[in-house]
């Protein structure tokens, strides 16, 4: 007899084949062996839900029978790893723009991008924000030099295409907003929860530029002369308080005690 | 290992199970039920969910119930998933936490699915050592829960209640007592339930679940019961309930339901039954134990 290792694997396998009916050597273990094909059933129809639930507005886009499709191929490629499921589908946006299928609508990728983060921010762990009060007082050098974190619930995304206008046509019934135009050209969006919804709200180039900038690990006084240099309209005394406003930031602990920052 | 509560602080009224649909409503309605139970793996991350979740604890007793641990994989189970259980389990502080007879993960890849093991010594030694650490990393008793079942392993050694038995013998685990998958696993198996409920280990039996299945027919004419918790609980169903509360005495019970979600009053409804069929059975519970102790005399 196998040892059940070789019958987990075994049952892996048939579980994720393409098609349904592959028993292999499984079938010599089991009774009533064609109702393997119903744990089959269960894993696709289950997690294709949950990426249902994750992505709503590229169902709506693609439609039923082309969503359950591509969901189904993505599943058999890249099945979670996790038990948590809403946090399984960060590589379908990649996975939808790699699909011929899916040439047709350029902007599919991005507004899976936008929904995974709508997911995200509103699961995302619960961490203190910095606060402007935070930061009272401090020398300008001190500012200057401060290196920022984003929460886990903010994040930002940018596009060719004007996926917010695309997202919210996508809504409820769609009719009471028009048809979007592609050539509005590109967005570039905040994603971050306010109390119990995700929201978006757009950035001006400069602020996107701030922002990511500052995510990827300048100080502040460096990140707003790259964003001034980037686009001539950006101030950074109103862009940093309406992003510490957000809230975008993470506490810095050092701060929210009183102790000095070097 | 104890359950880690006294008597009083078990629910003596039928619980359900909390799903997003519903957690305005419950928060909002406050519903007349004895108890809430959710999946952990649904609370794992921050925001609503989770606050709905503590708000929720802060007016009923929770029990975590986890359907991702996957206890019965050989490749053993996943640190950093038990991490985030244990960290659950610290800040709802669960009045039960269970999980099942079953796994779901092989070659680190997670099938989303309750799937049976084949009843081998090879299979306890695997489900113990699992077991076990989870128990540690919780501190807490875990109830292990039957599954429902579609296939059975042809070199199993021994029956399912067998299994469970000697789980519960090694590693003082309690059962919870899946009763739609008891009739399901039952119906699909050939097996006898009742036969099971007798062999069930006394007193160790720590909750019941209650839920519908679908009746499906295979392309071979054959029936198929599907455990697919979508619909009320079935007629046959509520007659194993009522023959597993007059074998184990009164057990916290408590409604899932998990596809086709209905508005919450039909929830809290099929609670209101399972407490009707919980008072019609106590009497008769009674009777039976005071019985069987005259065998015992006699024996």
């Amino acid at each position: 007899m196998p040892a059940l290792p070789e019958v987990q694997a075994m049952f892996g396998e048939t579980v994720r084949s393409p098609v349904p009916g592959r028993y292999g050597l499984l079938g010599d273990l089991v009774d009533r062996i064609e109702r393997l094909d119903i744990y089959r059933n269960n894993t696709l129809i289950t997690l294709g839900e949950a990426l249902r639930t994750t992505f709503p507005v590229v169902g709506r886009l693609v439609g039923d029978d082309f969503f359950d499709f591509a969901a189904r191929r993505f599943i058999l490629a890249c099945p979670p790893q996790r038990p948590c499921l809403f946090e399984y589908g960060v590589a379908f946006p990649d996975f939808l723009e790699g699909m011929p299928e899916c040439a047709p609508l350029p902007y599919l990728g991005d507004i899976a991008r936008l929904e995974w983060a709508l997911n995200a921010v509103v699961t995302a762990p619960d961490e203190p924000a910095l606060s402007p009060h935070h930061l009272v007082g401090l020398p300008e050098d001190t500012l200057s030099a401060l290196t920022l974190r984003l929460v886990p619930s903010a994040r930002y995304l940018t596009s060719p295409f004007p996926i917010d206008a695309i997202w919210r046509a996508n809504q409820g019934d769609g009719t009471e907003i028009g048809a979007v135009d592609l050539k509005d050209g590109e967005v570039d969006l905040l994603i971050l929860r306010l109390g119990d919804e995700a929201a978006m709200t757009e950035l001006a180039p400069g602020e996107y530029h701030f922002l990511t900038a500052l995510d990827g690990g300048l100080p502040l006084g460096t990140a707003a002369f790259e964003a001034a240099t980037f686009d001539s309209t950006f101030d950074v005394g109103t862009s940093f308080a309406r992003l510490l406003a957000a809230p975008v930031f993470a506490e810095i602990p050092a701060l929210s005690t009183g102790v000095t920052v070097p | 290992m104890s359950l880690g509560l006294t008597g009083d602080q078990l629910p003596t009224s039928a619980g359900i199970g909390m799903r997003f649909q519903h957690h305005q409503a419950i928060v909002r309605e406050l519903p007349a039920v004895g108890w809430l139970e959710v999946h952990p793996e649904n609370y794992m991350g921050g925001g609503p969910h989770f606050r709905a979740l503590e708000t929720a604890r802060r007016e009923y007793p929770v029990s975590l119930h986890g359907v991702g641990l996957s206890l019965g994989s050989a490749e053993g189970i996943d640190p950093e998933h038990l991490r985030r259980w244990a960290d659950l389990v610290r800040r709802i502080d669960p009045i039960l936490v269970s999980e099942h007879l079953s796994w779901s993960i092989s070659g680190g890849i997670y099938l989303n699915d309750l799937i049976p093991l084949p009843y081998t010594k090879e299979a306890l030694a695997v489900f113990r050592r699992n077991l076990e650490r989870m128990q540690e990393a919780l501190k807490r008793q875990v109830l292990i829960e039957n599954p429902s079942a579609y296939v059975a392993f042809r070199h199993s050694e021994m029956a399912e209640w067998e299994f469970l038995g000697e789980l519960v013998r090694m590693t003082g685990c309690g059962i919870l007592l899946d009763v739609n998958n008891l009739h399901v696993s039952a119906a699909n198996l050939g097996f006898d339930p009742h036969q099971y409920l007798t062999a069930l280990p006394d007193g160790m039996v720590g909750e019941i679940h209650l839920a519908g299945h679908t009746k499906r027919r295979l392309d071979d004419g054959s029936i198929v019961l599907i455990d697919d918790h979508g619909d009320v609980v079935d007629d046959p169903v509520w007659d194993l309930y009522a023959a597993a509360l007059t074998r184990l005495g009164p057990v916290p019970t408590m409604i899932e339901w998990d596809s086709r979600i209905p508005p919450l009053d039909i929830l809290v409804a099929e609670a209101r039954k399972a407490n009707a069929v919980a008072q019609a059975t106590k009497a008769n519970a009674v009777a039976f134990r005071s019985r069987e102790a005259n065998h015992a005399r006699v024996a």
